[in-house]
């Protein structure tokens, strides 16, 4: 097991130097001057030559890519030896073309708005979706699972933007019970804080609770069908714990990984929810810096979705086998 | 959001006689502005007021900062010689490190200023003549001090071509004088410059310690002598004000004081903000933002009662004309085709509609009262009329001598202004003009429409201009001066006119009182307008800035037009 | 007395898109304690219908169950779900015919097997597994205490079995239905397994319902057989009137195809010939009467109706349900079925 983790975390490490190397040349190819950009309004051509320089954009791509990724690991120093000489610590992600902050700095201020996004909506979808489904589920053919599910039918094939808006037109425009959705500290305004992610989480987990529904009901009924179950019934357990600790159980597991790597990608930059509710997240970071071309934050952005990719990855294998014995990793 | 623009272009044709010493504001006494400004109703101390922003502050070096929003919010440590005060929508010009509004002998050319000599910088130093001289002389090294508006280096008399104190540490700028005792300093202009204390309003004619000055970064750290002093600064992120306790209440004349810290944050976004404000939640209830007009969520806060009292809507300095080119369009009748033929209702529309901005007859606001004037264009009041008048500048046209009919129109590719040089294109076509539409890079426009003579010049220019000190001195002068062109550049004198008898009037205005220099100036603009129909003022665009609810005291500033923080509190 | 399991006129109704398929029809039998009923048929002829139905699984379900079935006094058709399944596990268990897949593969076979044990008794959940290492011993499993922490594919066919019996005993039940308990397994360990169940049998007293299509099985195992085809009883009687003197032409086409020890080598082994019906089809009349080679004896009556369940004779325990005559059928069975066997 410890093997396994380790032999995955270097393959993921890999994984994420691979994806770091693709957007680093994306941007290299593109047609766009990082150092003019980063230049400002009132730029000249010396000015521009001097953020080359400062940038290290004189170097050939290949040792700028090099120097990127000991930054991550050891830091770096722009300009070493020169009076202008700036060192950054690792994990080193660069500076900011737009506004020179610390990439990792802005990724950190970024991350609590789509922890609170990802974390929320993740609970009610799993609480909707969970328990729609069981219900559906044992109530097979009633109008309560045909409800349900068309309900579910109807919502997965809604989007983000469309939802969120309406949802916001109706409980903020109109209706008025809600404010304008937004990031609050949630330690020192936890009210106002629940009150903005309302809308995010509700519009998020309408979408995937409808999904996690239908995953729970086809793997209850599924399961249903299984002759474990019918041992259980046979020994004399209640419908109540053969529902859930023999058919939800087995049923689980599936749920359990398509859960993590939801959560994984959420974590990473809710991307539509945060640009539909103007929330000041990882994702919202990310579509900001592709429009100005920024393109230490976006290759910031980029590894830190994969990072949690690849992260809820390894961490639903692990799980996986813990909830399943027959798997062994090895 | 930006009260930024080109700086005047040289003024030495304003080099006149003079005849009578000058008082600024001529209703008020000098005295009535040294006292310390009124408590507004209601304030209480304490609290943190929080300023949303979208990025860092281009400079709060004094001698660099020239926008807008900045420019009032700097004033929280910055003081300079002279100042806008607002109170209850009434703004004066008021002496700030000066203890008077400047006196001169020979109108305008010199200026003698009488300085406060109990002022404190946040270390409790005394602030000194020698100081207020050495931020004048730090501004002529531009070249590093790069930014800012150039009008010290522009106006004060150079002879011996001074290039700053960084490229010439010895040496002196022998044209502003500090008196022996240091309580007056002397300004010597290459030209009269009767609207001297306006410019004096400027960052360059701030208190700079030499021994603080660290150049470029002067502006991480510029030394209070405001009620507020930096705490912390960090670039892109946030700046913290606390309490200057080394100012004194009693020597400033517009200056409140009411939160313990002002802190900004930087690096949200427009859309970020503008719901954060609208939500009101969280520690939005005591930020307020100066560089986030409300744009996107407009329509959802606009003329909605819960909103009324947090919605600030008002003109900015930013006036939306056309310029139309007497050197190309050489009759006057096609001129007030031209003129009629503007339909500001689809011009504002592209713009974003009447809440994007109000009709304009005139590139003077109605807020410089000395020179406004109602006039009409094309007959009409174009604030109840706003349509074009086809039928009238078909008639124009029609008694036109030297009819032109093709029309080339110069327009920047920036925001909206595609829009409404379309717009413009569209009725000027149902007029009967054929028209060329010339699209300028964003980054390179004033200039090139400035050229006179060369092929393909354009005959209408779109363009806008915003005052740099509130009077009609900070507009006339600079849009409508003949004299600041030369043969090949109409600088910003984009309409390109030189009208004898308008420059007899500018002559006269040179030499006047202020009172009277403004209702001179406020003459040549209708008669630019309504007489040679070189100019086609559209609109003023509108502000709408928000606050949360839990901010008082916030108002409009007469000087900057923008949403004030000087007064803020928190409200309990 | 009466027995401790009464079957009485059992039916069992699935309807279907297809129609309404008689999963089992009138279904009449009885099993005292500490003896074996062997329910012999092919596939889909009703026998796990019948033992699901006897632990009132069908419940809830779309299964129309009639009829009675008498548990130690309580009757389960018309029982409601909760009393039912309070003798569930208790006095009657049962096994399944694939135990990898009818123990649950997220669990431990301590924690199956424990759990069946404290839903009727209140112990701790410490005392269960004690009980859980005190069955897997007692069916044999070779080092219990760490046994007990594997999940079932952990263990080999054998031992799974093992443990499913072990759970299904783990509460005493005085009724145990095991179904087809050794098809799945080698035939060394099938006998192992017989074995096992005729010695806890010996041991507890239970009553055991042995579901198999093997006669063999029965033959060894069971005190009395019923045999089962297309969800009707045709033949009912202790295994010594069943296996010595079969009635039924269904009977004779099984034991003919067992191969003997003792049987002529050079004889060929019959098989029954045709395939067994589908049950929304099902033959009219006598539902055996399209592979029974014996039809023309009485004329079209196989076809067009069904025969009753009758005894052999007056007075005899042994049961048939076939339109030939005792006579007929007895001079069939001696001259043309008997030299085969």
């Amino acid at each position: 097991m410890l093997k396994y983790t380790l032999r995955r975390i270097v393959s993921g490490t890999l994984v994420l130097g691979i994806v770091s190397a693709i957007v680093f040349s994306i941007f290299y190819i593109l047609p766009a001057d990082p150092a003019r950009l980063a230049c400002g309004k009132s730029c000249t051509p010396e000015l521009v030559q001097r953020i080359q320089v400062a940038l290290e954009l004189d170097q050939p791509l290949a040792v700028q890519y090099g120097r990127f990724i000991k930054g991550i690991f050891v830091g770096r120093t722009y300009l070493a030896n020169t009076d202008a000489a700036r060192t950054c610590s690792a994990p080193c992600l660069g500076y900011s073309y737009q506004t020179d902050l610390p990439v990792r700095q802005l990724l950190m201020d970024r991350l609590p708005a789509t922890l609170s996004i990802a974390v929320g909506a993740s609970i009610l979808w799993l609480l909707i979706g969970l328990s729609s489904g069981i219900i559906s589920a044992l109530r097979r053919g009633t109008w309560i699972d045909r409800t349900s599910q068309g309900f579910a039918l109807a919502a997965a094939s809604l989007q983000i933007y469309f939802v969120g808006l309406i949802l916001q037109f109706i409980f903020v425009d109109k209706l008025a019970w809600l404010p304008m959705p937004g990031y609050s500290s949630p330690f020192e305004y936890p009210l106002d804080w629940a009150k903005q992610m309302v809308l995010p989480w509700v519009t998020l987990a309408f979408l995937l609770s409808a999904i996690y529904s239908r995953l729970t009901r086809s793997g209850m009924i599924e399961t249903m069908g299984e002759d474990f179950v019918r041992t259980a019934r046979a020994k004399g357990l209640s419908s109540r714990d053969v529902n859930i600790k023999h058919v939800l159980r087995a049923a689980m597991t599936p749920i359990v990984t398509v859960f993590g790597l939801d959560l994984g990608s959420l974590l990473g930059g809710a991307v539509i929810t945060e640009y539909v509710f103007n929330i000041p997240g990882l994702g919202k970071l990310a579509t900001e810096a592709v429009s100005n071309l920024d393109l230490p934050v976006v290759t910031g952005t980029v590894l830190f979705a994969a990072f949690f990719i690849i992260t809820a990855n390894i961490v639903v294998d692990l799980l996986y086998s813990v909830l399943d014995p027959k798997v062994r990793l090895t | 959001m930006s009260l930024k623009k080109k700086a005047l272009a040289v003024v030495g044709a304003l080099a006149l006689a003079s005849t009578a010493l000058l008082s600024v504001n001529t209703a008020s006494a000098a005295t009535t502005f040294t006292t310390p400004v009124a408590p507004i109703k209601g304030a209480v101390k304490g609290g943190t007021v929080t300023i949303l922003a979208q990025g860092d502050f281009e400079h709060l070096d004094p001698a660099r900062n020239y926008v807008g929003g900045t420019l009032d919010f700097y004033r929280l440590f910055t003081r300079s010689l002279t100042q806008y005060r607002t109170v209850n929508g009434k703004t004066d010009l008021v002496p700030d490190v000066a203890a008077d509004l400047g006196t001169t002998k020979d109108a305008g050319k010199t200026w003698v200023f009488k300085l406060r000599t109990n002022l404190k910088y946040e270390d409790g130093s005394k602030i000194t003549c020698a100081d207020m001289k050495y931020g004048v002389m730090r501004s002529y090294n531009d070249d590093i001090l790069d930014g800012g508006p150039t009008y010290a280096k522009d106006f004060i008399d150079n002879p011996t071509n001074y290039k700053g104190p960084y490229t010439e540490p010895g040496k002196d700028l022998p044209t502003v004088i500090c008196s022996p005792k240091g309580d007056s300093i002397t300004f010597k202009l290459s030209v009269a410059i009767p609207y001297f204390p306006y410019v004096t309003t400027f960052g360059a004619f701030s208190p700079i310690p030499k021994a603080k000055d660290t150049k470029q970064n002067y502006e991480l750290h510029p030394i209070s002598s405001g009620p507020y002093k930096i705490k912390s600064y960090e670039r892109g992120k946030q700046l913290v004000l606390v309490r200057n306790n080394q100012w004194d209440a009693k020597t400033d004349p517009l200056r409140w004081n009411y939160p313990d810290s002002y802190v900004v944050k930087m690096g949200a976004d427009q859309n970020v903000i503008e719901q954060s404000l609208i939500s009101d939640s969280g520690a939005a209830k005591t930020s307020v933002s100066f560089d986030t007009n409300i744009i996107t969520n407009l329509s959802k806060v606009l003329n909605v009662a819960k909103y009324k009292s947090r919605l600030f809507n008002f003109d900015s300095a930013y006036n939306r004309y056309y310029a139309i080119n007497v050197d190309t369009v050489k009759d006057i009748n096609v001129r007030k085709a031209i003129q009629c033929a503007v339909d500001f209702k689809s011009i504002l529309l592209a713009a974003g509609g009447t809440s994007a901005g109000s009709y304009a007859n005139s590139t003077i606001p109605k807020s410089i009262k000395a020179a406004y004037r109602n006039f009409n264009v094309c007959g009409r009041d174009v604030s109840k009329h706003p349509e074009a008048q086809l039928d009238q500048a078909k008639a124009f046209l029609a008694k036109a001598t030297n009819p032109k009919t093709t029309l080339r129109l110069a327009y920047r590719d920036r925001g909206v202004e595609p829009l409404r040089a379309a717009a413009l294109e569209q009725s000027l076509k149902a007029a009967g003009f054929t028209v060329i539409m010339d699209k300028y890079p964003s980054s390179d426009f004033y200039a090139p429409a400035a050229k006179r003579g060369v092929p393909n010049e354009p005959d209408i220019i779109q363009t806008s201009w915003a005052f740099d000190w509130a009077a009609a001195s900070g507009i006339v002068y600079a849009l409508f001066d003949g004299r600041s062109m030369t043969a090949d550049d109409a600088k910003s004198n984009q309409s390109r006119g030189n009208f004898p008898d308008l420059q007899a009037l500018f002559a006269k205005a040179d030499v006047s009182s202020t009172a009277a220099q403004e209702k001179l100036l406020g003459d040549i603009e209708q008669s630019l307008i309504v007489d040679k129909a070189a100019h086609v003022s559209v609109y003023f665009e509108t502000s709408h800035y928000m606050a949360g609810s839990k901010v008082g005291g916030l108002q409009v500033d007469g000087g900057y037009s923008t949403l004030s923080v000087l007064g803020a509190y928190v409200k309990k | 007395m009466s027995a401790f399991l009464e079957v009485k006129n059992l039916s069992v109704v699935f309807p279907t898109e297809d129609g309404r398929v008689q999963a089992v029809d009138s279904l009449s039998f009885s099993v005292e304690k500490g003896k074996t009923l062997g329910i012999v048929g092919e596939s889909g002829s009703g026998k796990s219908v019948t033992s699901l139905s006897i632990l009132g699984l069908q419940k809830g379900t779309r299964a129309e169950v009639t009829g009675e079935i008498w548990v130690d006094g309580t009757e389960i058709v018309s029982a409601n779900e909760d009393e039912v399944r309070k003798l569930r596990g208790k006095s009657m268990a049962m096994i399944f015919q694939d135990a990898l897949a009818a123990l649950h593969p997220y669990y431990t076979v301590g924690h199956q097997i424990a759990e069946a044990y404290l839903v009727h008794n209140k112990v701790s959940k410490k005392q269960a597994l004690a009980r859980a290492v005190e069955m897997l011993d007692r069916v044999g499993i070779p080092e219990p205490h760490k046994r007990i922490n594997d999940y079932p594919h952990q263990f080999s066919g054998g031992m799974r079995q093992r443990a499913m019996i072990a759970m299904a005993l783990s509460c005493n039940p005085s009724l145990l239905i095991a179904d087809e308990p050794t098809t799945a397994l080698d035939v060394t360990v099938q006998a192992q397994i017989l074995e096992l169940l005729r010695d806890l049998q010996k041991e507890f007293g239970t009553a055991i319902i042995l579901i198999t299509h093997d006669l063999g099985v029965v033959a060894e195992t069971a005190d009395d057989i019923l045999l089962m085809y297309a969800g009707k009883q045709i033949e009912y009687g202790t295994v010594r009137d069943v296996l010595q003197i079969p009635q039924h032409p269904y009977a004779w086409g099984l034991l003919t195809s067992i191969p003997r020890l003792t049987g002529d080598p050079n004889l060929p082994l019959t098989a029954i010939q045709g395939t067994p019906p589908s049950l929304i089809s099902v033959p009219s009349g006598c539902a055996f009467n399209p592979r029974c080679n014996y039809v023309d004896q009485v004329g079209t009556l196989c076809a067009s109706s069904v025969p009753d369940l009758l005894p052999i004779a007056q007075g005899q325990s042994h049961y048939v349900r076939c339109h030939m005559n005792p006579a007929l059928r007895e001079s069939i069975f001696t001259t043309q079925v008997r030299p085969h066997l």
